[in-house]
C-alpha cells in the first residue's frame, strides 16, 4: 500500500512539475517574440499559447501564469487582436492577481479598450471590478465574472473562448445565471455577437422570451427557426414556429413562414 | 529536317508520357503517402498543413486555371479571392473586345499579329490592359504566393525550433533538482 502512495506522490511531483514546464516555456517563447515584435510570427504563435491558456483557467493562482497571461495579452496586442488582448488582461487580473503587474498594465489595457469603442465609464467598469479587493473568493464566481466582462466586450473572436469557458463551468455543477443562459442561446442560434448588446440583460432574472418585446421577439424566434431547419432539427423548429404564429407576425413575416416550410421540404429531402 | 525535329519531339513527348507519373521534376513515390511524420504534440492542423505543403511545378499549371490556387494553398484566402477578381475582370475585358470586333467583322488576331492598324484606340487599350491583368495577376500568384508559403513555414519551423531549445534547457536545468516539499502563506 505505502509502495502506491509513494508511486503516486513521485508521479505527482513529476507530473506537477511538467505540466509547470511547459507553460514556462510558453511564457518564455511568448516573451521572446514580443521583445522582436514580428506582426506575423506573433499572430502564427497567438493560436498555440490560447490552447495553453485555456487549460490554466480553473489552475491555480501561480507567479508563472500571472506573468504568462500578461505575455500573452501582449502578443495579442502585437497581433492587432485588441479584444483578446482585453480579455487576457481581464482574466489575468481575475484570476491571478498580481498588484505590481496591474500598475504596468493599466495605460495598456484602457489604450485597448478605447480602441474598442468603449467609454472611459464603462473601462473603469472593467477595471473596477477586477480590483484585487472586489474579486469573488472562488475560482467559478471568478469565472463567472470573466464570462460577464468577456460578453460585454461583445466581439466575435472571443466567442469560441468563452462558450468553451462556460461550458467548462456547467460541467462542475455550477448554477449559471440567466444572462449566460441568453447568451448560450443567442450563440448558438448563431446570432452575431454585436447584434447581442440589445438581447442580453445582465440584471434580469427573466428568461429571453419573457422579456423581450414583440419586435425583438420575432426577430430571435425567426434566427432560431431557420437555424434549427438548417441544423435538420425539425421538431424544435416546429416547437419554436408555433409560439412564433402567436406573436401576430406582419404579412411579411407571414410570407417568410412559407418559405421556411419550402426550406424545410427541400432540407427534409436531401 | 524539319520532318526529323518533328519526329523526334513527338517520339519524346509520347514517351515521356508514358513513363512519367506527372510532369514534375522532384522525384516522388507512391509510398510518401504511407509515412506518417511525427508531429509535435501541441502543433494545430493549420501549422501542418502549412508545413506539409510545396509548390511544385503542377501548381503552374493548375494556378493558370484556378486563379489565386497559389494564394488559397498558401492559406491567403483574401488575396486568393482578390487575385480571382482581377483575373474575372480580365477575361471580362478580353470578352468584350471579342464581341466588339466580331460585330465589326475582324478577326482577334489581326490586332495581335500587328496586320489591323485600324482598330479602334479603346478596345486597343482595353485588350492590352485586360492581358495584362490576367498575365500579372498569374504571375503575382505564382511569385507572391510562393513567398507567402516559404514565410509561413519558417515561421512555424522557427517557433518550433525555438520551443524545442527552451524545453531542453528547462529539462536540463530541472536536472539536479530533488524532490522537495513546501508549504506557503496566502494572505
Amino acid at each position: 500500500m505505502i509502495k502506491y502512495k509513494i508511486t503516486f506522490i513521485l508521479s505527482f511531483i513529476f507530473f506537477g512539475s511538467f505540466a509547470q514546464f511547459k507553460v514556462k516555456t510558453e511564457y518564455n517563447y511568448l516573451k521572446f517574440i514580443n521583445f522582436q515584435q514580428d506582426e506575423k510570427l506573433i499572430k502564427s504563435s497567438c493560436p498555440n499559447a490560447e490552447l495553453v491558456a485555456d487549460r490554466l483557467f480553473f489552475d491555480k493562482p501561480s507567479k508563472l501564469n500571472t506573468l504568462f497571461f500578461n505575455e500573452l495579452s501582449t502578443s495579442e496586442d502585437f497581433a492587432k487582436n485588441k479584444s483578446k488582448s482585453l480579455f487576457y488582461h481581464i482574466s489575468q487580473r481575475v484570476l491571478f492577481p498580481n498588484d505590481s503587474i496591474s500598475n504596468t498594465i493599466k495605460k495598456n489595457f484602457y489604450d485597448n479598450a478605447y480602441k474598442l469603442n468603449f467609454n472611459k465609464i464603462e473601462v473603469d467598469n472593467f477595471w473596477n471590478k477586477t480590483t484585487r479587493n472586489s474579486l469573488p473568493k472562488t475560482k467559478n464566481k471568478q469565472i463567472e465574472l470573466i464570462l460577464n466582462l468577456g460578453t460585454k466586450i461583445h466581439s466575435k473572436y472571443l466567442t469560441k473562448t468563452l462558450f468553451k469557458l462556460g461550458s467548462q463551468l456547467e460541467k462542475k455543477n455550477y448554477l449559471m445565471p440567466q444572462w449566460y443562459k441568453d447568451w448560450k442561446f443567442l450563440t448558438i442560434i448563431q446570432l452575431k455577437e454585436k447584434k447581442k448588446i440589445s438581447y442580453l440583460d445582465y440584471q434580469s432574472d427573466s428568461s429571453l422570451f419573457n422579456r423581450l418585446n414583440r419586435k425583438k421577439k420575432i426577430k430571435v424566434y425567426n434566427q432560431a427557426i431557420n437555424y434549427y431547419i438548417k441544423k435538420h432539427a425539425f421538431k424544435e423548429a416546429k416547437r419554436l414556429t408555433v409560439n412564433y404564429k402567436k406573436e401576430h407576425l406582419p404579412l411579411t413575416r407571414k410570407t417568410g413562414l412559407l418559405i421556411k416550410k419550402i426550406v424545410t421540404l427541400y432540407h427534409k429531402i436531401i | 529536317m524539319k520532318n526529323t525535329i518533328t519526329l523526334l519531339l513527338t517520339t519524346f513527348f509520347v514517351f515521356s508520357s508514358l513513363y512519367a507519373q506527372d510532369y514534375d521534376v522532384y522525384k516522388r513515390t507512391k509510398d510518401d503517402n504511407m509515412k506518417v511524420p511525427e508531429i509535435y504534440k501541441n502543433m494545430l492542423l493549420e501549422e501542418y498543413q502549412m508545413l506539409s505543403r510545396d509548390i511544385r511545378m503542377m501548381d503552374m499549371s493548375y494556378a493558370m486555371i484556378v486563379p489565386g490556387y497559389i494564394h488559397f494553398k498558401a492559406k491567403e484566402n483574401k488575396r486568393g479571392y482578390q487575385i480571382l477578381v482581377t483575373r474575372l475582370v480580365g477575361y471580362a475585358g478580353l470578352a468584350v473586345y471579342y464581341s466588339h470586333s466580331k460585330h465589326e467583322g475582324k478577326n482577334i488576331w489581326d490586332y495581335i499579329k500587328g496586320n489591323d492598324d485600324d482598330i479602334d484606340l479603346n478596345y486597343k487599350y482595353l485588350f492590352t490592359s485586360s492581358m495584362t491583368l490576367i498575365i500579372s495577376s498569374y504571375l503575382y500568384d505564382w511569385i507572391h504566393g510562393k513567398f507567402m508559403l516559404e514565410k509561413k513555414q519558417e515561421n512555424i519551423k522557427y517557433k518550433y525550433g525555438i520551443k524545442f531549445k527552451m524545453d531542453e534547457v528547462s529539462f536540463n536545468s530541472n536536472k539536479h533538482l530533488t524532490p522537495s516539499i513546501s508549504v506557503s502563506l496566502n494572505f
